[in-house]
């Protein structure tokens, strides 16, 4: 990742609405809501991301400062230490819409593509390889969410929960991908603007994942995965060319 | 394969398993001998940072005595230890050297390494018994594919964790695949829940479950203090 560090181009990231008065720091932003890096992904060093940017490091220095201070990334020390992706923005309302109407569907409808491929896949691996510890690690992954008091929380919690499940298909590459997958839709998926989803549905589809995996039936598993981000996916859609109606009006 | 090549190999991966618990049984000794001054009185407790210097010196050497594990150190019940100063005292391998590991223990984060809920912390604390863990993926923790073990720490009497030791899967999968070297194809050491630690055919590959012993093989326990480890092989 450090040879070919993947940031959107610039004519993507100006579809991106992050604000935080740093165009560096909103570009990077813009990467990570983008799915380009994920949530507990290393940046490249400062020297690397400097030239990346044709800046001098002093200036990216800066940036990385804004988005430390927004507690977007957080530097530590020790081994595999560094400046690390810690959360996925949670943007307003406006910046949510800006983004969705600019989106394709296509964009979109290729998206969930991804995301139901790969978390079947996680889901089908955790019904074969989960045991009783592993599925009670889930259910309390899944109580998170229950406990969770705002969108930007219940997007965490949420996030968690299919991480986990990731973590008890026992694929260190499908957890990694899955946290890419994560810091791509979270912010869409349950933002009012977006596709709003009920944390009381989310948290039953979630249930519904479990007692799959508890159970053993992969086809289940995969069944509730589908459906779920099926459902997030044909929300984004619908309210993407409801915008789309308004904008033409 | 005959039952006897079995017993005998199952006696060494024991024997190797058993040496590696009392090595870490006499590190916890070791460790929590600093810190009795820290954990005197009524919690919320805080290790100072004298006696951290002291647990850091032990660690280190356990380290460059065990070449083969990734980190040890001291876990603590959470409760136990003031919610602002909260630290486990965790050493990773670090080059030729070692370096202290962080990890976020505010419960309110996005990364709150949730440990309290996993098998190794709940085994040696809860249980109070020697524990290995995994194969598992050891998320918001060191971020590797590890084998964790533990075992209860007691500071004066009273229970305030565990000590515990990391294993990175390649280091277990190098030694155990020595060890399984004269079964020949087809044999595994399995978790107490059936999982595959190490194996000797892609059927059998770290991490996947055997939930019934298929036609053709034979299991035998690993006789290594309640461990729970068994032996796959091919009859």
């Amino acid at each position: 990742m450090t040879q070919q560090f993947p940031f959107i181009s610039d004519g993507v990231s100006r579809t991106v609405p992050f604000g935080y008065g740093d165009p560096l720091a909103d570009q990077i932003v813009s990467a990570i809501a983008l799915g380009s890096i994920s949530v507990g992904e290393r940046l490249p060093s400062e020297s690397e991301l400097a030239r990346h940017f044709g800046v001098a490091v002093a200036t990216l220095r800066k940036s990385l400062a804004v988005l430390r201070a927004n507690g977007i990334v957080e530097t530590r020390r020790g081994r595999g230490g560094g400046t690390f992706i810690v959360k996925v923005p949670f943007p307003s309302d406006e910046q949510i819409r800006t983004y969705l109407s600019r989106l394709t569907i296509v964009q979109i409808r290729d998206y969930g593509d991804e995301h139901t491929a790969v978390s079947t896949g996680i889901a089908r691996l955790a019904c074969q390889r989960a045991h009783d510890q592993a599925v009670e690690q889930l259910r309390h992954a899944a109580d998170r969410l229950a406990r969770a008091e705002s969108p930007a929380e219940s997007a965490s919690a949420d996030s968690r929960f299919h991480l986990q499940v990731a973590i008890t298909s026992q694929s260190p590459r499908l957890l990694r991908t899955e946290m890419r997958l994560q810091s791509e839709i979270l912010s869409l998926k349950w933002s009012r603007a977006g596709a709003a989803v009920a944390s009381e549905d989310v948290h039953h589809d979630h249930l519904t994942i479990i007692d799959a995996i508890a159970a053993g039936d992969a086809e289940r598993a995969e069944q509730a995965t589908e459906n779920h981000i099926k459902s997030t996916v044909y929300r984004l859609i619908d309210v993407k060319l409801t915008l789309e109606t308004i904008g033409a009006d | 394969m005959t039952r006897s090549e079995a017993v005998e190999a199952s006696q060494v991966i024991a024997a190797w398993l058993d040496s590696l618990f009392e090595r870490l049984e006499a590190l916890g000794d070791a460790l929590t001998a600093e810190l009795a001054e820290c954990f005197a009185g009524e919690p919320p407790y805080e290790v100072s940072r004298k006696a951290r210097s002291q647990l850091e010196v032990r660690v280190g050497e356990f380290l460059k005595e065990n070449p083969h594990l990734d980190g040890a150190g001291l876990i603590f019940q959470l409760a136990l230890l003031k919610p602002s100063k909260a630290k486990l005292e965790w050493w990773v391998r670090d080059g030729d050297s070692y370096s202290r590991q962080d990890f976020i223990l505010d419960p309110d984060s996005e990364r709150f390494y949730d440990y309290e809920y996993l098998e190794w912390f709940r085994g040696g604390f809860n249980s109070e018994v020697r524990t290995i863990a995994g194969p598992y993926i050891d998320h918001l923790g060191i971020d590797d594919y590890v084998v964790t073990m533990t075992v209860p720490a007691y500071v004066a009497g009273e229970k305030v964790g565990v000590a515990g030791m990391d294993m990175l899967m390649r280091d277990v999968e190098s030694t155990l695949l020595r060890m399984l070297a004269p079964l020949g194809q087809g044999a595994a050491v399995l978790s107490r829940h059936n999982q595959v630690l190490v194996g000797t055919s892609g059927e059998f590959s770290s991490g996947v479950r055997v939930s019934a012993v298929p036609e053709g093989y034979g299991r035998i326990p690993i006789k290594a203090d309640q461990l729970g480890l068994s032996l796959l092989y091919r009859t």
